[in-house]
Protein backbone atom coordinates (compact mmCIF):
# COMPACT_ATOMS: atom_id res chain seq x y z
CA UNK A 1 0.00 0.00 0.00
CA UNK A 2 3.07 2.39 0.86
CA UNK A 3 4.65 1.68 -2.42
CA UNK A 4 1.34 2.37 -4.45
CA UNK A 5 0.97 5.65 -2.58
CA UNK A 6 5.08 6.62 -3.02
CA UNK A 7 4.27 5.65 -6.93
CA UNK A 8 1.16 7.04 -7.27
CA UNK A 9 1.97 10.41 -5.29
CA UNK A 10 5.95 10.70 -6.23
CA UNK A 11 7.62 8.22 -8.99
CA UNK A 12 4.58 8.58 -11.81
CA UNK A 13 4.13 12.31 -11.60
CA UNK A 14 8.00 12.51 -11.97
CA UNK A 15 7.95 9.70 -14.21
CA UNK A 16 11.91 9.33 -14.76
CA UNK A 17 11.86 5.47 -13.57
CA UNK A 18 8.72 5.16 -15.77
CA UNK A 19 10.31 6.47 -18.67
CA UNK A 20 13.72 4.27 -17.95
CA UNK A 21 11.63 1.39 -17.59
CA UNK A 22 9.55 2.02 -20.91
CA UNK A 23 12.52 2.75 -23.29
CA UNK A 24 14.38 0.11 -21.61
CA UNK A 25 11.17 -2.46 -22.24
CA UNK A 26 11.15 -1.27 -26.00
CA UNK A 27 14.43 -1.98 -26.43
CA UNK A 28 14.95 -5.50 -24.87
CA UNK A 29 11.80 -6.32 -26.94
CA UNK A 30 13.42 -5.10 -30.13
CA UNK A 31 16.30 -7.32 -29.46
CA UNK A 32 13.99 -10.24 -28.75
CA UNK A 33 11.92 -9.91 -31.85
CA UNK A 34 15.06 -9.11 -34.19
CA UNK A 35 16.82 -12.25 -32.74
CA UNK A 36 13.65 -13.93 -33.63
CA UNK A 37 13.31 -12.88 -36.68
CA UNK A 38 10.34 -10.46 -37.06
CA UNK A 39 10.79 -6.94 -38.74
CA UNK A 40 10.08 -4.45 -36.17
CA UNK A 41 10.51 -0.92 -35.83
CA UNK A 42 11.17 0.49 -32.47
CA UNK A 43 11.97 4.28 -31.56
CA UNK A 44 11.29 5.49 -27.98
CA UNK A 45 8.52 3.69 -25.90
CA UNK A 46 6.99 2.83 -29.53
CA UNK A 47 7.26 -0.61 -30.68
CA UNK A 48 5.86 -2.24 -33.76
CA UNK A 49 5.94 -4.50 -36.37
CA UNK A 50 6.72 -3.37 -39.80
CA UNK A 51 3.17 -2.61 -41.65
CA UNK A 52 1.17 -3.13 -38.62
CA UNK A 53 -0.46 -0.93 -35.83
CA UNK A 54 2.45 -0.11 -33.09
CA UNK A 55 2.28 0.12 -29.25
CA UNK A 56 3.33 2.82 -27.12
CA UNK A 57 4.22 1.66 -23.33
CA UNK A 58 2.70 4.64 -21.46
CA UNK A 59 3.67 5.18 -17.51
CA UNK A 60 2.24 3.11 -15.86
CA UNK A 61 2.30 0.14 -17.77
CA UNK A 62 5.74 -0.75 -17.02
CA UNK A 63 5.22 -3.26 -14.61
CA UNK A 64 6.68 -1.03 -11.95
CA UNK A 65 3.18 -0.73 -9.92
CA UNK A 66 3.65 -4.41 -9.39
CA UNK A 67 6.97 -4.36 -7.88
CA UNK A 68 5.40 -2.78 -4.64
CA UNK A 69 3.41 -6.26 -4.42
CA UNK A 70 6.25 -8.40 -5.31
CA UNK A 71 8.96 -6.93 -2.76
CA UNK A 72 5.90 -5.97 -0.29
CA UNK A 73 5.41 -10.18 0.68
CA UNK A 74 9.35 -10.64 0.44
CA UNK A 75 10.45 -8.03 2.68
CA UNK A 76 7.16 -9.31 5.26
CA UNK A 77 7.86 -12.65 5.54
CA UNK A 78 9.78 -14.25 8.20
CA UNK A 79 13.44 -14.73 6.42
CA UNK A 80 17.31 -13.93 7.00
CA UNK A 81 17.61 -10.21 5.30
CA UNK A 82 20.66 -11.93 3.31
CA UNK A 83 17.96 -14.25 1.30
CA UNK A 84 15.56 -11.61 1.25
CA UNK A 85 17.93 -9.15 -0.57
CA UNK A 86 19.12 -11.59 -3.28
CA UNK A 87 15.54 -12.82 -3.83
CA UNK A 88 14.19 -9.11 -4.34
CA UNK A 89 17.75 -8.37 -6.62
CA UNK A 90 17.22 -11.41 -9.08
CA UNK A 91 13.08 -10.80 -8.78
CA UNK A 92 13.50 -7.54 -9.93
CA UNK A 93 15.88 -8.44 -12.57
CA UNK A 94 13.87 -11.08 -13.72
CA UNK A 95 10.63 -9.23 -13.75
CA UNK A 96 12.75 -6.70 -15.82
CA UNK A 97 13.29 -8.94 -18.20
CA UNK A 98 9.47 -10.58 -18.32
CA UNK A 99 8.64 -7.21 -19.20
CA UNK A 100 10.54 -6.53 -22.36
CA UNK A 101 9.43 -10.04 -23.26
CA UNK A 102 5.80 -8.68 -22.34
CA UNK A 103 6.72 -5.98 -24.70
CA UNK A 104 8.04 -8.06 -27.66
CA UNK A 105 4.21 -10.34 -27.01
CA UNK A 106 2.32 -7.05 -27.55
CA UNK A 107 4.22 -6.16 -30.78
CA UNK A 108 3.62 -9.13 -32.41
CA UNK A 109 -0.29 -9.38 -30.95
CA UNK A 110 -1.29 -6.22 -32.08
CA UNK A 111 -0.09 -7.17 -35.67
CA UNK A 112 -1.80 -10.07 -35.60
CA UNK A 113 -5.03 -9.79 -33.31
CA UNK A 114 -5.39 -5.82 -33.28
CA UNK A 115 -9.44 -6.22 -32.45
CA UNK A 116 -8.40 -8.39 -29.27
CA UNK A 117 -5.66 -5.95 -28.03
CA UNK A 118 -7.94 -4.74 -25.11
CA UNK A 119 -7.79 -8.48 -23.77
CA UNK A 120 -4.23 -8.89 -24.18
CA UNK A 121 -3.32 -6.01 -22.55
CA UNK A 122 -5.72 -6.76 -19.58
CA UNK A 123 -4.47 -10.14 -18.99
CA UNK A 124 -0.95 -9.93 -19.57
CA UNK A 125 -0.01 -9.50 -16.26
CA UNK A 126 -1.32 -12.78 -15.40
CA UNK A 127 0.51 -14.34 -18.28
CA UNK A 128 3.47 -13.02 -17.43
CA UNK A 129 4.29 -11.16 -13.74
CA UNK A 130 2.12 -13.42 -11.68
CA UNK A 131 4.14 -16.47 -12.62
CA UNK A 132 7.31 -15.02 -11.57
CA UNK A 133 6.34 -13.13 -8.73
CA UNK A 134 4.23 -16.12 -7.42
CA UNK A 135 7.57 -18.53 -8.37
CA UNK A 136 10.04 -15.70 -6.21
CA UNK A 137 7.53 -16.01 -3.54
CA UNK A 138 7.51 -19.72 -3.23
CA UNK A 139 11.33 -20.10 -3.11
CA UNK A 140 11.11 -17.29 0.09
CA UNK A 141 8.90 -19.47 1.67
CA UNK A 142 11.08 -22.30 1.05
CA UNK A 143 13.98 -20.50 1.84
CA UNK A 144 12.75 -19.43 5.09
CA UNK A 145 13.31 -21.46 8.15
CA UNK A 146 10.85 -19.96 10.41
CA UNK A 147 7.03 -21.13 10.47
CA UNK A 148 4.78 -19.37 8.15
CA UNK A 149 3.36 -16.10 9.72
CA UNK A 150 -0.53 -18.25 9.34
CA UNK A 151 0.95 -21.06 11.63
CA UNK A 152 0.13 -18.34 15.05
CA UNK A 153 -3.34 -18.02 13.75
CA UNK A 154 -5.91 -19.73 15.59
CA UNK A 155 -8.02 -21.82 13.05
CA UNK B 1 -15.42 -22.21 -12.72
CA UNK B 2 -14.98 -18.70 -11.65
CA UNK B 3 -13.68 -17.44 -15.40
CA UNK B 4 -16.45 -19.58 -17.12
CA UNK B 5 -19.39 -18.55 -14.81
CA UNK B 6 -18.68 -16.00 -12.30
CA UNK B 7 -16.44 -13.33 -14.17
CA UNK B 8 -18.91 -13.55 -17.37
CA UNK B 9 -21.45 -12.50 -14.67
CA UNK B 10 -19.61 -10.14 -13.21
CA UNK B 11 -18.77 -8.55 -16.37
CA UNK B 12 -22.44 -8.12 -17.44
CA UNK B 13 -23.34 -6.68 -14.07
CA UNK B 14 -20.42 -4.30 -14.72
CA UNK B 15 -21.90 -3.14 -17.54
CA UNK B 16 -25.33 -3.37 -17.36
CA UNK B 17 -25.97 -2.40 -13.70
CA UNK B 18 -22.90 -0.55 -12.00
CA UNK B 19 -22.06 1.72 -15.27
CA UNK B 20 -25.14 3.03 -16.18
CA UNK B 21 -24.91 4.33 -12.48
CA UNK B 22 -22.73 7.06 -13.51
CA UNK B 23 -24.84 8.15 -16.41
CA UNK B 24 -26.05 11.23 -14.50
CA UNK B 25 -22.36 12.15 -13.39
CA UNK B 26 -21.23 11.94 -17.04
CA UNK B 27 -23.88 14.36 -18.66
CA UNK B 28 -23.07 16.53 -16.17
CA UNK B 29 -19.25 16.58 -15.22
CA UNK B 30 -17.49 16.19 -19.08
CA UNK B 31 -14.09 16.12 -17.56
CA UNK B 32 -14.62 12.75 -16.58
CA UNK B 33 -14.38 9.46 -18.32
CA UNK B 34 -15.73 6.03 -16.51
CA UNK B 35 -15.11 2.71 -18.47
CA UNK B 36 -16.35 -0.76 -17.15
CA UNK B 37 -13.38 -3.02 -18.13
CA UNK B 38 -13.75 -6.48 -17.56
CA UNK B 39 -14.86 -6.39 -13.49
CA UNK B 40 -13.19 -3.43 -13.00
CA UNK B 41 -14.41 0.46 -13.24
CA UNK B 42 -12.33 2.50 -14.60
CA UNK B 43 -12.19 6.41 -13.86
CA UNK B 44 -10.27 8.96 -15.65
CA UNK B 45 -9.63 12.83 -15.91
CA UNK B 46 -9.68 14.11 -18.44
CA UNK B 47 -7.85 17.25 -17.05
CA UNK B 48 -5.66 14.96 -15.10
CA UNK B 49 -7.53 16.59 -11.90
CA UNK B 50 -6.53 13.49 -10.72
CA UNK B 51 -4.40 10.06 -11.32
CA UNK B 52 -6.35 7.39 -13.28
CA UNK B 53 -8.39 4.99 -11.26
CA UNK B 54 -9.20 1.24 -11.34
CA UNK B 55 -11.79 -0.28 -9.01
CA UNK B 56 -12.59 -3.46 -9.06
CA UNK B 57 -16.04 -5.31 -7.77
CA UNK B 58 -15.52 -7.37 -4.97
CA UNK B 59 -15.47 -10.97 -4.51
CA UNK B 60 -13.25 -10.98 -7.22
CA UNK B 61 -10.62 -13.08 -8.80
CA UNK B 62 -8.11 -13.21 -5.97
CA UNK B 63 -10.93 -13.11 -3.37
CA UNK B 64 -11.82 -17.37 -4.93
CA UNK B 65 -7.78 -18.26 -5.54
CA UNK B 66 -8.10 -17.63 -1.76
CA UNK B 67 -11.12 -19.12 -1.45
CA UNK B 68 -10.40 -22.66 -3.67
CA UNK B 69 -7.10 -23.35 -1.46
CA UNK B 70 -8.75 -22.41 1.97
CA UNK B 71 -11.88 -25.03 0.73
CA UNK B 72 -11.87 -27.99 2.61
CA UNK B 73 -9.32 -26.55 5.20
CA UNK B 74 -10.03 -25.90 8.74
CA UNK B 75 -9.20 -21.79 8.60
CA UNK B 76 -12.81 -21.08 9.39
CA UNK B 77 -12.17 -17.74 11.42
CA UNK B 78 -10.15 -17.08 8.10
CA UNK B 79 -12.97 -17.82 5.65
CA UNK B 80 -15.95 -15.99 7.71
CA UNK B 81 -13.07 -12.71 7.79
CA UNK B 82 -12.62 -12.73 4.13
CA UNK B 83 -16.36 -12.93 3.41
CA UNK B 84 -16.58 -10.13 5.79
CA UNK B 85 -14.08 -7.88 4.09
CA UNK B 86 -15.50 -8.49 1.01
CA UNK B 87 -18.75 -7.57 1.99
CA UNK B 88 -17.56 -4.52 3.50
CA UNK B 89 -15.90 -3.25 0.57
CA UNK B 90 -19.23 -2.49 -0.92
CA UNK B 91 -20.02 -0.04 0.80
CA UNK B 92 -16.31 1.08 1.30
CA UNK B 93 -15.41 1.01 -2.55
CA UNK B 94 -18.58 2.90 -3.09
CA UNK B 95 -17.72 5.34 -0.50
CA UNK B 96 -14.37 6.19 -1.70
CA UNK B 97 -16.28 6.27 -5.99
CA UNK B 98 -18.83 8.64 -4.14
CA UNK B 99 -15.76 11.14 -2.68
CA UNK B 100 -13.95 10.90 -5.63
CA UNK B 101 -16.66 12.04 -8.09
CA UNK B 102 -17.73 14.65 -5.26
CA UNK B 103 -14.66 16.42 -6.36
CA UNK B 104 -12.39 15.12 -3.12
CA UNK B 105 -9.47 14.36 -5.77
CA UNK B 106 -7.24 13.14 -2.83
CA UNK B 107 -9.14 9.69 -2.39
CA UNK B 108 -7.72 9.05 -5.65
CA UNK B 109 -4.33 7.49 -4.47
CA UNK B 110 -6.05 6.00 -1.30
CA UNK B 111 -8.42 4.33 -3.87
CA UNK B 112 -5.07 2.89 -5.97
CA UNK B 113 -3.50 1.99 -3.21
CA UNK B 114 -6.17 -0.07 -1.68
CA UNK B 115 -6.90 -2.09 -4.90
CA UNK B 116 -3.16 -3.55 -4.97
CA UNK B 117 -2.91 -3.96 -1.28
CA UNK B 118 -6.34 -6.25 -1.88
CA UNK B 119 -4.72 -7.92 -4.47
CA UNK B 120 -1.25 -8.58 -2.52
CA UNK B 121 -3.14 -9.30 0.33
CA UNK B 122 -5.29 -12.06 -0.92
CA UNK B 123 -2.60 -13.33 -3.68
CA UNK B 124 0.03 -13.79 -0.03
CA UNK B 125 -2.65 -14.98 1.80
CA UNK B 126 -3.11 -17.73 -1.33
CA UNK B 127 0.56 -18.24 -1.27
CA UNK B 128 0.79 -18.65 2.25
CA UNK B 129 -1.55 -21.31 2.62
CA UNK B 130 -0.67 -22.89 -0.34
CA UNK B 131 2.84 -23.74 1.26
CA UNK B 132 1.07 -24.47 4.96
CA UNK B 133 -1.12 -27.12 2.82
CA UNK B 134 1.50 -28.69 0.86
CA UNK B 135 3.60 -29.04 4.38
CA UNK B 136 1.08 -30.79 5.69
CA UNK B 137 0.38 -33.30 3.20
CA UNK B 138 2.74 -36.58 3.04
CA UNK B 139 4.82 -37.28 -0.06
CA UNK B 140 3.09 -38.93 -2.58
CA UNK B 141 -0.23 -37.57 -2.18
CA UNK B 142 -2.44 -35.17 -3.74
CA UNK B 143 -3.24 -32.10 -1.52
CA UNK B 144 -6.72 -32.41 -3.02
CA UNK B 145 -7.08 -35.85 -1.93
CA UNK B 146 -5.72 -35.17 1.51
CA UNK B 147 -8.06 -35.47 4.26
CA UNK B 148 -7.39 -31.97 5.13
CA UNK B 149 -8.76 -30.60 2.37
CA UNK B 150 -12.12 -32.68 2.87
Amino acid sequence: MGWQLIYDLYLLPNGRLDEFLSISGVSIASKILSFTGFSIQAEGRIIGCVGARAVEINNGCNGLQLFGMFSGFIVSYPGIWKNKLILLVSGSLVLFLVNGLRIAFFAVFNSIYPEHWDLAHDTSSYIFFYPVVLTFWYICTQMSSEDSPLDQLQT
Amino acid sequence: MYFGLIRPVQEQLNIHLIHPMFDDILKDNKDLVIKSIQDDITIESKKDLFIDVRVSIPFGAYYFLVLFILFGSERKSLMRWMHAYNLVLFIISSLLVWLLLSGSYWVAPVINAHEIAYKALFLSLGMILFVKEMKSVPLGTSIFSSSRMG
